[in-house]
């Protein structure tokens, strides 16, 4: 999926699955997450929606859709281009990335 | 509107929002940085200051993103934070920040 978008790429020790992060370039949350995946060494792809053209965008967007009968808000991490998870919920992240939970909780509550 | 273009002016932008309304501005500055940042870069993109964890167009249809978003003050009693997590609720704990739910239609 995703095929018309160019990724930027970032190595890490540890690229047994494909990540891929959508984000925005103005989003503190987008640049949590990027910084979640390089603590834990997770080589990944991301790309900065504001940056594409609108229908490339737009694009992105109606496959995001189709895809996990979601909206895209962000960040999304897509592994392996069939699970996914939207916002960063470190909580949810770890579930997703099968990683060990951190004592830290980030980012539960929310409303209906 | 031009001037929040400046990140400094941005921070103080958010400030004066969060001091009006009775809110703080999340202490956390690995992620409020970038988050004013944010609103800098929107300023310069469309004129005002949009959400920065949004996508939006800047157009009409995105005048209920303007920072501080229409959505904020509902989020912040709900969840203690706004959905870029800049503005908290007086008592937050900065350490349980994060994305919550969509609330915009």
């Amino acid at each position: 999926m995703f095929d018309n978008i160019v990724f930027q790429k970032v190595p890490g020790p540890d690229s047994r699955r494909q990540i891929r992060l959508l984000a925005l370039s103005t989003c503190g949350f987008c640049r949590r997450g990027q910084e979640f995946l390089e603590k834990h060494g997770l080589a990944y792809e991301y790309v900065h929606l504001d940056s594409l053209a609108p229908e490339v965008k737009a694009g992105a967007k109606q496959e995001f859709k189709e895809k996990f009968d979601a909206s895209l808000s962000y960040p999304a991490l897509v592994v392996d281009g069939t699970r996914h998870t939207v916002g960063y919920v470190k909580r949810f992240w770890e579930e997703l990335l099968e990683l060990p939970p951190e004592d830290e909780t980030v980012g539960t509550e929310g409303h209906d | 509107m031009t001037r929040l273009t400046d990140p400094a002016a941005a921070r103080d932008y958010a400030l004066q929002v969060a001091r009006h309304r009775g809110w703080v501005l999340n202490p956390d500055a690995g992620l409020t940085d970038p988050v004013v940042a944010g609103l800098a870069t929107q300023a310069a993109r469309y004129g005002k200051p949009y959400c920065p964890c949004r996508d939006i167009d800047g157009t009409d249809a995105d005048q209920d993103v303007i920072c501080p978003c229409l959505y904020a003050s509902d989020d912040i009693a709900e969840c203690g934070q706004c959905f870029c997590g800049l503005y908290l609720a007086p008592g937050k704990d900065p350490k349980t920040v994060g994305s919550i739910p969509e609330r915009r239609p």
